[in-house]
Parts: C-alpha cells; sequence; structure tokens
C-alpha cells in the first residue's frame, strides 16, 4: 500500500475539482494529450498551475529493465499517459549488447538467468524472446600466476574441497533464516551483519589455495573484495536462490541460460512498445513539489508534470538528482550511503568460429589471483561465430590496442594459437559510466541493520521506488529488476486511484 | 563422501577446486559418484607444476603484511601495488602520505565527491586508513614511457606547466610532496577528468589554488598537461 503523501492531497478546494474534472473525463484527456509528440516539445516550466492536460499520470525515470517493465504495466492497466526518461542515449540500463558484426551480439553487462527467476521468463515468454544454455562442454583452464596452467573437465563447474565444503554448508544453513526481502529482520541481523564474509570464513582455517578460490569466486560475484561484503548481505541473497550452489551455479543456477539476442534485447522490444513516450538522452536533473498532488521532474530543456512519479533507478544514482524539498533524513541518508563500488568490466573477443570447442575446451579460463579473472565462451547459441567475454580487473589497461592483444595472447596459452586471430574487440567498463556508476555493489557490514533499509521500498509522497536494489527476491538480477518494476506500476496505479477517490470525495 | 558434496559437484559453486585436490583422490571419486569421469589434460598442461605454483601464490598471499592484505580491496581498481595499467583509475603508488590522507579523510567527511570512494571509505577505520596511505606511499610509482614524452602534446604541455609554476606544489619532478599529488607517471583520463573537475568546480582543494589555476585553462591546456604528467 502506498503511503499517504506528507502534504495531504485533498486539502487545497482548487486541486480537488481539477482532479474530479479529470475523474471525470476519465484517462481518455490525458491519454490524447501525453500521447502526442507535442507534449515533448512542451516546456511547462513557469506556465501556471491547472493546466490539466498537461499533467501525465507518470513518470518513469530510467528505461532499464524496472523502468520499463513498469510502463508496460501501466499501458496494460490502461494508463497511457506517461513518459519514461533515460539519462542514456540508450535503453537497457545495467544490460547492454555489444552489436556484433553480421547481427550478432555479446552482453557487456548482466546476461543470465535460471530457475526460480519466474518473473524474467515469464516476461520473455510474453514478449516471444527466447532462451538457450550457457555453453558449459569442455575443459576448463585454470592458470598460475608464473602461467603455468591446468585444464580439467568438471561438467562446466566449479567444485568445492572438503574444507569449503564445510563454509557452503554453514552458510546454507544461516541463510534459511534470512528472509531476503528484509534481512534485517532476521533473528540474529546485528549479529550476521556485524562482520564480513572475510571474517566468517577466517574461522575455518582454509589453506591458501582455498583461500585463492574463494577470493577469485567471490570478486566474480561481488565485483569486489570478500572483505567488505556483509555476511547478512550474502545470506540474504543464498536464501532468495534457495543455497549457495543454486546462486553461483550455472547448471540448476542462476547463470543456467542466456537470453536469444542478447540480455539488452528485453529492454528494447519492451522500449518499442512504449513508442515516443520514450526519452533518450534526457538526465532528470531535479524533482520539485513531490510532496504535493502534481510533482514536476525536471531535465534540461522541459518539465514534465505528473501524479506519480517511478523512480527506476539505483539508490546511489537517486542521490544524483535534487529534490525540492528534501527527502525525509531516512531516505536522503539511503541514497547518500548506498554503496557503489562494484565498476565491473567485461571484454569480448570475436572469431570467425568459437574454435575451442573443437579441441574439447569449454571457453572457460581461470587466472587465479591474476586480472582476468574469468574468460568464457559467449558465442550465440548456433555457434556460427566465437566470442570469448572476460571479467576482468578494472584496473587493466584502456588501451585496446594493449588490451586487446594481451587477453588474446592469455588466451592462446590456454585454447591454441587461433585466439590470436580475432575480428573484433570489446571493452566495457561500468564504473566510468555516468548513468550507471557501478555494477549492483554487494552491501557492507552494517549497512542493512543500519535502519536505513525501511527507507528503501516505502513510497514517499508521490514518488515510488523500483529497480533491482528494491526487489524483494533477487536483487541484483535482471529478475529482482523485473519484479520491482511490477510492484513499482502497481503501486503508482494504487497511487493515482486513490487520488482521483479522494477528489470525488 | 558425504551427499552434500555429490550435490555440490552436479551444481555448482563458483568457488574452485583446484588440482590439488586430484592428489587427494577426491575428483576421481565425486566423478565416478555422479557419473562423469573427470580427466585431467595432459597435454601441454602439467596438473603437478600448476599445484606447486599456485600453493606457493597462496602461500605469498597469506604472508603479506596486513597493510598488503588491506590493499586487496583496493587492487580491482588501482592495480597491483597502486599501479593500475588503465589511465582511468588513479595510480596511487608513490603519492605522498600526506597527500594520500587528506583525500581519504575528504571521501570519508564528504567534501570529495566519488560513487565508488564514498561509499567505501565509510566503512574504513581510521588507523585503516592510515595504514593503507602509508603502504601507498611506499609503493613504487609506475616506470616512466619515454616514447610519450617524445610527443608534440606533452611538449606543449611541459611548457604550459612551468608557465603555472605546478612545480612550486607538486615538486620540481613533480614528484609530489607533503598535501601535493604527485602528478608524474598519472594516468592520462584520470589527470584530464580531474583537472576538468576543478575548472568546473566539481572538486575543491582545501587550498582553493587548483580552483583558481585550473578557471583559467582551455581544454587544450588540460589534455596537454594530462600529456606531459602521465609520460613522466
Amino acid at each position: 500500500m502506498k503511503s499517504k503523501p506528507i502534504n495531504e492531497r485533498s486539502t487545497d478546494a482548487g486541486i480537488s475539482r481539477r482532479q474530479m474534472l479529470l475523474a471525470a473525463t476519465g484517462t481518455a484527456l490525458a491519454t490524447t494529450v501525453a500521447g502526442t509528440a507535442s507534449l515533448a516539445a512542451n516546456k511547462v516550466m513557469g506556465k501556471p498551475e491547472g493546466a490539466d492536460a498537461n499533467v501525465l499520470d507518470v513518470v518513469v525515470i530510467g528505461a532499464g529493465l524496472a523502468g520499463l517493465t513498469a510502463a508496460r504495466d501501466l499501458m496494460q492497466a490502461g494508463r497511457n499517459a506517461f513518459v519514461v526518461l533515460e539519462a542514456n542515449d540508450r535503453v537497457g540500463g545495467r544490460t547492454l549488447n555489444h552489436k556484433l558484426a553480421g547481427g550478432h551480439y555479446s552482453e557487456a553487462g548482466g546476461q543470465w538467468v535460471g530457475p526460480g527467476q519466474t518473473a524474467v521468463y515469464d516476461l520473455c515468454r510474453e514478449l516471444n524472446i527466447g532462451m538457450f544454455p550457457t555453453y558449459l562442454k569442455g575443459k576448463s583452464v585454470y592458470r598460475a600466476a608464473d602461467g603455468s596452467m591446468y585444464a580439467e573437465d568438471a561438467g562446466g563447474t566449479f567444485s568445492v574441497g572438503p574444507e569449503l565444503e564445510k563454509v557452503i554448508e554453514k552458510l546454507n544453513e544461516l541463510a534459511a533464516e534470512v528472509p531476503s526481502s528484509a534481512p534485517w529482520t532476521a533473528p540474529r541481523a546485528a549479529e550476521l551483519d556485524a562482520i564480513s564474509l572475510a571474517e566468517f570464513v577466517k574461522p575455518y582455517g582454509l589453506n591458501p589455495l582455498d583461500t585463492l578460490s574463494l577470493d577469485l569466486g567471490l570478486r566474480l560475484t561481488d565485483t569486489i573484495h570478500y572483505q567488505e561484503v556483509s555476511l547478512l548481505y550474502a545470506l540474504s541473497r543464498i536464501n532468495y536462490a534457495g543455497s549457495y550452489e543454486q546462486l553461483e551455479g550455472f547448471a540448476g543456477g542462476a547463470q543456467e541460460q542466456r537470453i536469444e539476442n542478447g540480455s539488452q534485447y528485453i529492454s528494447e522490444v519492451l522500449a518499442a512498445g512504449i513508442g515516443d513516450r520514450l526519452r533518450l538522452s534526457t538526465p532528470v536533473r531535479s524533482i520539485t513539489e513531490w510532496d504535493s498532488d502534481v510533482v514536476s521532474v525536471h531535465t534540461d530543456n522541459s518539465v514534465f508534470r505528473a501524479r506519480e512519479v517511478i523512480m527506476a533507478i539505483s539508490p546511489a544514482l537517486c542521490n544524483k538528482v535534487a529534490f525540492e524539498p528534501d527527502l525525509p533524513k531516512k531516505r536522503q541518508a539511503l541514497q547518500q550511503t548506498w554503496p557503489a563500488f562494484a565498476p565491473g568490466r567485461k571484454t569480448a573477443h570475436v572469431y570467425s568460429r568459437p574454435f575451442w570447442r573443437d579441441a574439447g575446451y569449454n571457453g572457460w579460463l581461470f587466472d587465479i589471483g591474476g586480472e582476468v579473472m574469468w574468460a568464457y565462451d559467449n558465442s550465440p547459441e548456433d555457434g556460427s561465430i566465437g566470442v570469448i567475454n572476460a571479467f576482468i580487473y578494472p584496473a587493466m589497461s584502456n588501451d585496446p590496442a594493449v588490451l586487446a592483444p594481451q587477453l588474446a595472447h592469455l588466451y592462446a596459452e590456454a585454447f591454441g594459437e587461433a585466439a590470436l586471430d580475432y575480428s573484433e574487440f570489446h571493452d566495457q567498463d561500468w564504473g566510468e559510466e555516468p548513468w550507471c556508476m557501478s555494477c549492483v555493489s554487494p552491501l557492507t557490514p552494517g549497512f542493512l541493520t543500519s535502519g536505513l533499509m525501511e527507507a528503501l521500498r516505502a513510497p514517499i509522497g508521490s514518488l515510488v521506488w523500483a529497480g533491482t536494489e528494491t526487489a524483494q527476491i533477487w536483487q541484483t538480477y535482471m529478475d529482482g529488476a523485473v519484479r520491482s518494476g511490477h510492484r513499482a506500476a502497481l503501486e503508482a496505479l494504487s497511487g493515482l486511484a486513490s487520488q482521483a477517490q479522494e477528489a470525488c470525495l | 563422501m558425504k551427499p552434500s558434496g555429490v550435490k555440490l559437484l552436479r551444481t555448482t559453486a563458483i568457488t574452485l577446486r583446484l588440482c590439488g585436490r586430484i592428489a587427494m583422490g577426491l575428483l576421481l571419486l565425486w566423478g565416478v559418484t555422479v557419473g562423469r569421469t573427470a580427466v585431467a589434460d595432459a597435454g601441454e598442461f602439467d596438473a603437478e607444476k600448476f599445484t606447486v605454483a599456485i600453493d606457493a601464490q597462496g602461500g605469498e598471499l597469506a604472508a603479506r603484511s596486513p597493510a598488503a592484505q588491506l590493499y586487496q580491496d583496493c587492487v580491482y581498481c588501482h592495480g597491483g601495488q597502486g599501479r593500475a595499467e588503465s589511465s582511468y583509475y588513479p595510480r596511487l603508488a608513490g603519492q605522498p602520505v600526506g597527500y594520500l590522507l587528506q583525500q581519504l579523510r575528504a571521501f570519508r567527511d564528504g567534501t570529495r565527491q566519488n560513487a565508488i570512494m564514498s561509499s567505501l571509505v565509510k566503512i574504513l577505520a581510521t588507523e585503516e586508513i592510515d595504514t593503507l596511505a602509508s603502504y601507498l606511499a611506499e609503493q613504487a610509482p609506475r616506470a616512466a614511457d619515454p616514447k610519450l614524452l617524445a610527443t608534440a602534446a606533452a611538449a606543449t604541455g611541459k611548457i604550459r606547466a612551468e608557465a603555472l609554476g605546478c612545480a612550486a606544489c607538486h615538486g620540481q619532478a613533480y614528484q609530489g610532496q607533503n598535501n601535493y599529488a604527485r602528478l608524474a607517471g598519472q594516468g592520462y583520463e584520470y589527470l584530464t577528468i580531474q583537472l576538468t573537475a576543478f575548472r568546473d568546480g566539481s572538486r575543491v582543494d582545501p587550498a582553493g589554488i587548483m580552483s583558481g589555476l585550473a578557471a583559467g585553462l582551455s581544454n587544450a591546456d588540460i589534455g596537454n598537461l594530462s600529456r606531459y604528467f602521465s609520460a613522466l
């Protein structure tokens, strides 16, 4: 349920009358006006109040999976008077396809789906977007810092030694008591949030070898060293997945499948459905009067006025928007302190075919303790071309003339000389994206129990919050983003309904 | 073999079982248990050599100083020993301890803003900040690249730097001193971003010197200065 706005909505008789008019004419009026392109050019700033024709039902901020899912839901509810404002010149948020020659693609951002992620599965089915299994067949190659290597076929899995097994068993056991939708309500929340994953692991006395493995695995998961990751946070993620194995796994786990045409394609299809209601390259600078019936959303060239605003961007990114009046202290503090230190970086080398498969390799390379954490086969389903993607340290050279051959030589050591004959190279460092800033960042010890988390989802005035961080399950995944979009749309619709009701009283 | 071991292998855990386990015969056991034969590659790969290497590597990691271990949180962007190859993330090796302390504290108290650093520094204890600053100050900076210095942009930047008197604070070799940053060998992109931030006021130095100096810089100046300093 949407919370009451700070300013009561029905105290102003003038507003009530206008709203009664709107309620009487239904949404048709607003739909007609907002549906035309003229709205974009309409600079309503400074216009006197009362120009109802210019008031939208909803402004959605952010054209990632969350915002676009919300927009689709609004349309399905018959609320067509909305716009989606996107700061970037593209849709998809933290999903992004490199467009390769021949109409192929390789994902530079979030890309996997797996069992239990029913929201994104359903959405893809409704949109007629297919999925296919992540390629797992063959030997993986492991490389030590001195260049020595080892290869094995582990059935496309990573397996664990007995010491690590104990750690994982304990994690699974503890996670059962941590509800992912509100980890801070767990019976031992304060205790579990007081320590990092590293501190949790310490007493198990892992040998150096296991420590290295764990470090690599967790860096891949959280893009940062596990000294910074709250145990409670890690447990909340294990909780929503069902187990550590399901969270981190490929076959049977959250990385089991890929999206046909690449993960960004979901957003592209959603965007096509909302047409010119989508405004690209339109960063929102400030939001005023969010505590009144009509909110003003200010971009560089226009002001959009709406009854509800869906903030479909990360909490850290919300902090880049100026709010007037100030947001409640708790929400302000949440945005200001929300961790945003997961500058993931992914590269792609493109080959005429996935040659490594012929020699029995799955295209996986683990550079243990090195800066190329994990390279993997990201070829299209039919294998008509070969793609090797890699998660690398952002610290690696950002000069493609240096980086591309450096990585190719590493691949050649592992998979053979053919790795030097790549036709394309792509590099995406999410830390350099001003409108993403970071991949989904892990939460640090103490954050979940800081008392700020209650402000994560609670609507304030006419503002509702979306984005994968706000999901109740599968936070950090595409599935969480879709879920959050559905919830935000419902909250906005509820807000619109209660405004109309108040106006009729 | 405990049932959970089978489950772990059948599903997937993103932590690696490294080849050291083969010696323990576990891999074969697990492989058989789940009806799959796991085979070590016999070709150019040498499992034994690899195991020794990884063990040594793990031992080296465990034996690192507490400061070096703390720095593991930063290595992802700033590179090993603070010598990032990327020119986008600042190279911290050999920065003056005073400058490092000042900046880490500025991120913590909000006087310097950066999405990544602001949230990361908040979880560091004061003594950890001290430890990191000392550790990085002691690391040797990256070696200079003479080829870069031979460019026209670097030459123009050198003249501009001398005219501006950058060396007065940053040192004769732009090696940094006291609370003033080392500029020599810093990344080109990082330098251009910072100079631009000083110019537009989004970064402010405590003494206000940089804001004043940067106000008079053109984009070309910023580019040339950055080429010069990054080449040193």
